[in-house]
Order: structure tokens, then sequence, then C-alpha cells
């Protein structure tokens, strides 16, 4: 379990964002959501929505935006596959990043500047003393539909609810993070209240994708 | 002698064998001799009547005639008249009028089954070449009269667009390949269409029907773009209802020629219900190779694709019957495989043929001698398809049925007359199931390049009407059709979404399988049985969706566990008794394989698998109708049984599902299943669902028959002649799979339920039928984005907006 006791506190932290409309993606106010909102969003069982992002290259840049803030010590961010980790650890950080081996056979995550970074799996090796919120990067949206098949060794695998289940377990600690789901399917074309049942949401606040970012940065 | 006397050498060899129990015997109907109109008083064009007179020089039946009189006086029309009546020259012979009148016009010919097409495309071109104009332009129009399926290649379908002129095609192809693109390659077919032929039209029912019906209604939309009006003509030996059936599939009124006026020459035909110590399956492998011996051609009806192979498997040297002239007949064999049998039975090479229902249908399979259905037919349809295949053109023909060991066989085994005297059952189609109609509408909008304001609505139903108006609100209808850049390639006609598996066998395309019996019948290590071989099952490639076999010689067989979730997702509907309820809900399915036993022909079992392998699950969301215990009887049941008491649910399950055709009238065992499940007040709820996605209102008639079923199953336990408290598979235990029963405690379970449901429900409560989705159908607007959300909605789909309380 990596537990990464040593980071600070940010009540200050306030995430930027343009409310949307699912299904026509009107624009409904611009918003700042401060730490409290985030954890009343968070009580509420709602999560973030921010899809139609244009290509990976761009959630990456936009990785590294977030990272720069000193609010993103208290984020974690899931991205859906290995592969995607790697090269995130490949073309954004080669040089500052660091593995945390927990098994030879591969990596945890890395750090970019502020922001710990894992996949999904890693989540369930993961602990964090304050957590405010988790980005989950899913380009083609489909984590939420990889549930219940059998490993090779017989058990179950499900990553929608190793998400949950990470939520959860902070939940239980004291903290209230708010799940922010990034991909690049628009929110209409995809069934929104199926994914959020699947990661154990009531629903979704859906925002424009561009617009997120911490006030800090 | 036993050539021309089929039902006499059938009778002898009845009698001669000893366990066989007569438990019916029909008189023989006798034959008839037809009654003719002569060419001259038909309408049909001239050139037509001249060239059949050669080939049929008494004329046409006299239903036969009135038919062609109705059609070609743009009366849509239904022939339903008995199997060999000359159905299909009721609909070539307007098509080729058509052209002869105009040589620019065009017919549609529709056939459920790509085999019954080929047979029928042979017998179309054979009556347009008795017309020398149309026999002379098909030499210089190759394409004239084509079939256009999954089989036609690239290089000619484009060749078959621009010049067809009588399309032979199935519903599948209508709507993948064909509406489509309507106004891109097929302007001219439906420009001047004058014509459209459904055949067998009692084969689109439940839920492929409910497709077939939309994508009849998208034809005529798109008819209408084009400017045409074509006549539709149906034909079916075995409807009950035809006219009623033919304008829920396509929304118009027909004219009927039905059996009262049926006048064609028939064959003398004798029907006999057998019974036998010996299992069914072992009787009427007996009875058909003696048969055979006998030197009669038979066509053997076994209940299921398995059973069919198996046959084979258990022939004998003794049997003297060489393997060239056996054969097994059934979905998932090779087009050319089928090809071969099919011209095997045409010229008498095989003489006996193991079927299931899949040649059932009108495919014109020579000169049989006898059938013999193993296990009764599950429809009333099918049983008279089956009975259709002898006595043909005049010739005598014998039936034999066999009843099998499962509850409803066993009922209509000590109540035979009852099963012939049943009329045919109602034909069920549903369009207004919301997700067929919504994949449907989305599919013609597209169609319209767009335009949703261009989709004439009532055209596509009433729901299609209330899906505008939700749409027009900015309402959502939960699924993603109207999302998608390929609506049409969305919708699977046949099994709603479910793709083939292909078998490979040393990089060899053997056959398909889809995911239904994927998991019954090809898990990993399995012995899958194929056209009398044995292969076991290597691999399952998900991905390449491939079944990877290896030849094996074996006679063992595998037996899959399979284990269900039933989780009740909302109800439509309830009536609420003091122990009991009854209601109808909406149920999300999910089959998952547990283990694969693999049994020596003894029933020794030889090997096990616990997990075997990455197995797909087979998910379904339908509706259902749940019989509720509530925990009084919960109480008692637990007090009086003990440990017995676990037992008391699942054979009663069995029971009751194995009888539920006896209240809504024969039906096809595929369309339902059952299950039992703890809801969430911790009741336990014996459920019957529909397997057709989405339901199609089959189970739901147990709503109101539940007493009656529930009495009918307390009979079957009482009057079984098995002795010990297991019982048997005629009353409480399942065939498929090995699991525990008690006939005491079903009799008390069911006992309890028939008190339970005695007296007057004290709450009936049923939902608006427009709102489905939960327990309440009110509706609310969200402050924050205007859009209409449901009233049990704690956040707006559409903005997240909490509807109790506002958040920043």
């Amino acid at each position: 379990m990596v537990s990464l006791v040593g980071r600070a506190k940010q009540d200050a932290a306030s995430l930027h964002l343009l409310k949307v409309t699912r299904d026509d993606e009107r624009i409904i106010r611009e918003l700042e959501l401060s730490l409290t909102q985030l954890r009343q969003l968070a009580d509420d069982n709602l999560g973030i929505f921010a899809g139609g992002l244009e290509q990976t290259g761009m959630m990456e840049r936009q990785l590294v935006t977030f990272a720069k803030s000193a609010s993103a010590r208290t984020w974690i961010a899931a991205v859906s596959s290995k592969k995607l980790l790697a090269d995130l650890q490949l073309r954004l950080n080669d040089e500052e990043s660091y593995n945390v081996n927990i098994r030879s056979k591969g990596t945890t995550g890395f750090v970019i500047d502020n922001l710990f970074v894992t996949t999904v799996e890693g989540l369930r090796r993961t602990k964090f003393e304050q957590l405010d919120g988790g980005f989950l990067y899913d380009p083609i949206c489909h984590i939420h539909k990889a549930r219940n098949f059998q490993r090779f060794d017989g058990n179950n695998h499900d990553r929608p609810q190793i998400v949950a289940n990470f939520l959860s377990l902070h939940r239980q600690r004291g903290n209230s993070p708010v799940l922010c789901l990034m991909t690049r399917k628009a929110a209409k074309s995809v069934s929104t209240s199926a994914i959020a049942n699947a990661y154990m949401q009531e629903g979704w606040w859906f925002a424009y994708p561009r617009s997120l970012r911490f006030t800090d940065t | 002698m036993s050539k021309k006397f089929p039902i006499a050498t059938t009778a002898k060899v009845l009698s001669a064998m000893k366990d066989a129990r007569i438990i019916l015997d029909c008189p023989a109907s006798e034959a008839t001799n037809g009654e003719y109109v002569g060419f001259d008083d038909s309408s049909l064009h001239l050139s037509i009547r001249n060239g059949l007179k050669r080939k049929f020089p008494n004329g046409l039946f006299t239903h036969q005639h009135q038919a062609i009189e109705h059609v070609l006086a743009g009366r849509h029309t239904v022939t339903s008249t008995r199997t060999s009546s000359g159905k299909s020259m009721t609909f070539a012979l307007p098509a080729i009028d058509s052209i002869c009148e105009d040589p620019q016009s065009t017919a549609l010919f529709l056939y459920p089954q790509k085999a019954l097409a080929n047979d029928q495309f042979q017998k179309l071109i054979e009556f347009a070449s008795l017309v020398p104009s149309l026999a002379d332009a098909i030499k210089s129009n190759q394409e004239l009269v084509s079939r256009y399926d999954g089989n036609t290649g690239g290089e000619d379908r484009r060749r078959i667009r621009d010049n067809v002129q009588l399309l032979v095609t199935n519903p599948d192809m209508l709507h993948l390949g064909i509406l489509q693109h309507h106004g891109t390659n097929w302007g001219r077919f439906f420009g001047n269409l004058k014509l459209v032929a459904i055949d067998e039209c009692h084969d689109y029912r439940g839920a492929f029907g409910s497709h077939v019906a939309m994508v009849l209604r998208r034809l005529r939309e798109i008819c209408r773009i084009h400017g045409s009006d074509p006549v539709f003509t149906a034909s079916s030996a075995t409807i009950a209802d035809p006219q009623q059936h033919l304008q829920n599939l396509t929304g118009l009124k027909f004219e009927l020629v039905g059996p009262h006026l049926d006048r064609s020459r028939q064959g003398r035909r004798k029907v006999w219900m057998v019974g036998s110590e010996a299992h069914h399956h072992d009787f009427g492998r007996q009875l058909a190779v003696r048969l055979v011996q006998a030197g009669l051609r038979v066509l053997a009806f076994c209940p299921s694709r398995v059973a069919a192979e198996e046959m084979i498997d258990r022939m004998r040297v003794s049997d003297a019957i060489p393997k060239d002239q056996l054969a097994v007949y059934r979905a998932g064999l090779s087009i050319t495989q089928r090809a071969e049998i099919e011209r095997g039975l045409q010229s008498g090479a095989k003489r006996l043929v193991f079927s299931t229902n899949a040649l059932e249908l009108g495919i014109d399979i020579g000169h049989l001698d006898v059938v013999i259905c193993i296990g009764l037919p599950s429809t009333m349809m099918s049983l008279w398809q089956r009975v259709g295949r002898v006595a043909r053109g005049g010739r005598e023909g014998a039936i034999v049925l066999l009843p099998g060991n499962s509850p409803i066989d066993s009922y209509y085994s000590q109540r035979p007359a009852e099963l012939l005297s049943r009329e045919n059952e109602p034909i069920a189609i549903n369009i207004n199931n919301e997700k067929i109609v919504c994949q449907h509408y989305a599919c013609a909008i597209d169609e319209q390049g767009s335009q949703e304001d261009s989709v004439n609505v009532e055209t596509l139903g009433p729901m299609a009407v209330k899906i505008r108006e939700r749409r027009k609100r900015g309402e959502s209808c939960g699924f993603d059709d109207f999302v998608s850049n390929d609506p049409h390639g969305a919708v699977n006609l046949r099994s709603n979404g479910d793709h083939n598996y292909r078998l490979l066998c040393d990089g060899k395309e053997i056959g398909e399988i889809g995911t239904y019996h994927l998991l019954r019948e090809t898990p990993r290590n399995a012995i899958y049985r194929h056209g009398g071989r044995a292969y076991r099952v290597q691999a399952i490639v998900r991905g390449e969706r491939i079944v990877r076999l290896a030849e094996e010689r074996t006679r063992n067989r595998t037996i899959p566990f399979i284990q269900k979730n039933i989780l009740l997702r909302g109800l439509l509907k309830r009536m609420s008794f003091t122990d009991a309820d009854v209601s109808v809900g909406k149920l999300e399915i999910t089959e998952y394989l547990e283990s694969l036993t693999e049994k020596d022909p003894s029933g020794q079992t030889r090997n096990g698998w616990s997990r075997p392998g990455v197995m797909p699950t087979h998910r379904l969301r339908t509706e259902g109708t749940l019989v509720v215990l509530k925990k009084p009887i919960i109480s008692t049941l637990n007090r009086r049984l003990g440990n017995r008491y676990p037992l008391a649910a699942p054979s009663a399950e069995r029971l009751i599902a194995g009888l539920f055709p006896t209240v809504a009238g024969p039906c096809d065992p595929q369309d339902y299943s059952s299950g039992v499940l703890v809801t969430g007040e911790r009741d336990v709820a014996i459920s019957l669902y529909d397997t057709a996605s989405g339901g199609i209102g089959l189970t739901e008639t147990l709503f109101h028959n539940a007493n009656d079923l529930i009495m009918k199953a307390i009979d079957r336990v009482r009057t079984c002649k098995c002795e010990t408290d297991q019982g048997c598979i005629r009353c409480v235990v399942n065939p498929h799979q090995e699991a525990e029963s008690s006939k005491e405690a079903a009799l008390l379970l069911l006992q309890s339920l028939k008190t339970a449901l005695a007296s007057p429900p004290a709450e009936l409560w049923i939902t608006d039928g427009e709102e489905s989705h939960g327990l309440n159908p009110s509706t609310r607007d969200c402050p924050e984005c205007n859009r209409r959300v449901p009233g049990e909605s704690r956040f707006c789909l559409n903005c997240g907006h909490n509807l109790e309380k506002s958040h920043g």
C-alpha cells in the first residue's frame, strides 16, 4: 500500500469549471468550487463529468496544468491503462518522475509535480491522508464496462468497483473525495446514468473539459 | 408395398415394437382431389395464362385464383391454407403479371430463412420461365430475378441493385443492406415497387416479429418517399387470426383467403401418438431405423440440436443404415452442409434425417413418407408445419408423435385429444416495445437524411408518436440509439444485438453459434457435436468471436451447470394478497457458467471443471411475472419442511415453468424462462420472464392466470406416478441440471399459494403504461435547465442539479 502521508493540507483549494447541460452542452454558469462545496458535492454522491476532450494529447497537457497547482497534492489521477500510464511517464515527466515499485511486475504510479498518477488497479494499493478528489482519465470511456470478468487466478475483477472502493475507503477516513471523470466521449454520446451507477454516483455535474483548472495554478 | 403405403407400413412397424403404447390413433384423413378454376376466368396477363396452361392444364386451385384476383385488384391479401396447397403461386404470379403489364415494375419477396429463400428462388425462376417474354428477358438480364442476402458476393451486388426486378431477400438484409441505402442504390427499385410478398408470416413473431414489423413500416415510409404504393401479400399455413397478425406486422388491413376456402389436392394422412417405457429419444431412434429398414424415407424432428446430434452418435452398425444416407439438419451448419442435405432429401439419397425445427418451414424436401416428432412440438404452428412435411402432392404420409418427459408433454400424453383440438396459438408481437421502436425510429430518421420531421411517425406506430413527443420536450428515451453514427448496425433483428461466434477447426470454419448457445454448448473443454462428429472446445477468443475446436473420437458428453442471477429493477403491476403477491416487473437476468461435467455413455462422471475458463456471461433485461411468497408462507414452509425448505421454490418453479404453455397457449420454450429470486423485503419469488430483450408480454399472461396454473401444477404432482420424493423429470426434476428436488416441498408450497391466492386481492396497482422505468410515474421540471426529469430522481439527469437542495 502506497501511503502518501506527508502531503500538505490545502484548505483554500478551489476548482474552476464551466457547468454545462448534458444534452446540448449549454453553459449554465461559471463556478469556482471551494473545498467545502466540493465536499458537499461528494457527500451528495455527485461526480463531475468532463466529456468531449478532443484528443488524448490535450488530456496530457491538462494533466500537467493540474499537476503544477499546489491543490493537486490532495488529488489523485487514475488512468485507464498501464500503457497510457507508461506513455504519460515517458512523454511528460521522464526526468523528474519516480517509480513506486510495489511489485517487480509493474509500476503503481508516479508523481508529476504535485499530482500522483496511477492506474485504476493502482488505486487498490494507494492511500491518502487527505484526499479531495480524483481525476479518472478514461479517453474512450470504457472503464465502467469492465465488470465481473474473471482473471486467470479465478477471482473476479471489477474496475469501476475499484474506483468506488477507493472513494469509499477515503470517506471512511473522514475525507470527501469528489470523482472527476475526464473522457474524449461527449456526455450525450454515452449512457451517463449507467456510468454513474457503476461508480456508485447518483449523478453528474457536466463540465466543459477545457474549463477545469485549479484556481491557484 | 412400403413406398406406396407409408401408413400401413408404419402401423405394421408400430405393432411389431413391443414397448410401443399407442396413446392416440386418429383415423386417417382422406385424400382430396382439389377444385380448379380455369385460366380463362383469371385476370392474369394473357401471356401468363398461355404459359401456365401447359404445366397446369386444370387451371389454378379455387383459393389460389381468389388470392390472385384480390392482389391484382390492389387489395392487400393474406393466404392461410394448408401446407402444400400452392401458396407460393399466389404471390409469384401477380409479381410476374406486374412485369408483363409494366416492364419496369419490381417486386420484393421476403423469406424468414435463407434455405427457404433459396428454394423459393428456384421456383420463382421456373414460373417466370413459363412466360416466353419473361424467359427472353431473363436471358438478356441475368439479374432480373435475383437473390440478395448475406451470401451474395460483393461483385454481384452492384449488378443486382442496378438490374433486379424480382428480388428475393430476408428481413435482415432488407433492414441492413437495402433500406439503409435506398437513396443511393435502390431508387429505381423502390420507385417501381408494385408488390411485397411475405412468406411464412407466422415465423415473424416474438422479438424477431416485433423488429420485422418495424422494418416493414420503414419500408412503407421508403416507398412513400419514392412515390410507390405496393400491394402486400402474405401467406402461412399455420396461423391463428392471420388478418390481425398482418395488420400488426404492416399496419395495413388485409383480405383473407382462409382455410375455409382451401380446395387444394392433399394426400391421405394419419397421425399416431405413441408412448414407451424406453426414453423417448431411444424409442424415436429405434422407430426411425425400423421405418427406414422397411423402405420408407423418414424425417425425425428432435427437441434440440444436441439431441439431434446425439441420435447419429447412438446409431449402431446393426442398424444397417449406411452413413451417407443419414444426416443431421440444424442451425449452425455451414451453407454447403445444409445445401448438401437439402439436395439429398430431394433426390432421395438421404433416407433418414434428424432435424431440429430448422426444416419446419415450407422448403420442398422431396417425397417424404413419415415424420416422427421426438418430443411434442412446442407450438401448434410448429406441429402443423411438421405434419405438413408429408402427404404433399397427393401422396400418402404418416406422422408419429412421441411425447417426451417434460411436464407439458406428460400433460398432453394424458390428454392427447386436447392437444390436437387446440387452435393455433395467437401470435405475439409487440410494436410498443420501447427499445425496439427507439432503434427503428433512429434508423428511420437516418433513412430520411437525419430529418426527423420528415418521418411519418404514425406509420411507425403509437410508440413512435410518443417517442417523438418526448424528444420534442427534450427528454431522453433512455437508449443511445439517437446519437449513434450507425443506427442500422446497432440493430440485430434476430437476437437483440448479440453477434454469432464462428466455429473453427484446424483453421476451417465449420459453422457458427450464438451467444445463448455458446454458454450452453461450447464452454472451454466441452464436447461439441456438429454434423455427426465430436469436437473438443479448445478456446474461445472473445475479441475475434471465434470458438476453436479440435476433432475428437469420443462418445462422452459434457453437461454445463449454468447459474442465474435475477435482479428486480422495478414493478409495473401488482396484485397484492395477504400472504402472496402476483406482480409484473422489469428484470435483469445474468447467466454464467458455474461448472462443466464430462460423463461417459454409462453416466459415470469422467472429468469436471469448476471454473471452465473465461466464458462470456449472458445478460438480459426483460419483463416477467413474479409470484411472491410473503413471510407467513415462508415461515410455515420453513417450519414444516426443515432442511428440505430450500428445495421447495426451485421444485415448484420447474413445475410452473413446465406447465406455463397450458395457460398461455403452446409457446416456444426459448421464448420464456424461469428462476427464483429473493426480493428486497426478503420475500421469495418464483419468476417467469420473456427471453426477448425488453419483453414481449408473453409471461405477463401469468398475471391473471396464476391460480389456474397453480391448480394444474398441484394436479401434475399428485398424478405423477413416480414413487420417490425426489420426483422425476415428468414433475419436479430439472432434466438439464443436476439439482435436488422434492415433490412434497413443491406440493406444500403450491398448496400454500393456492390458499393465499384464493381470496380477492387486497390491492391492485398498475403503473401508467407510458412511464415504465420506475415505481413513480410522475415527472417534474428541473429549475436549472428546464429538462423534464422522473419524479423520483434526486438529481437532474441533464445538469446534475440537486432537486432537493441547491449547491453553490
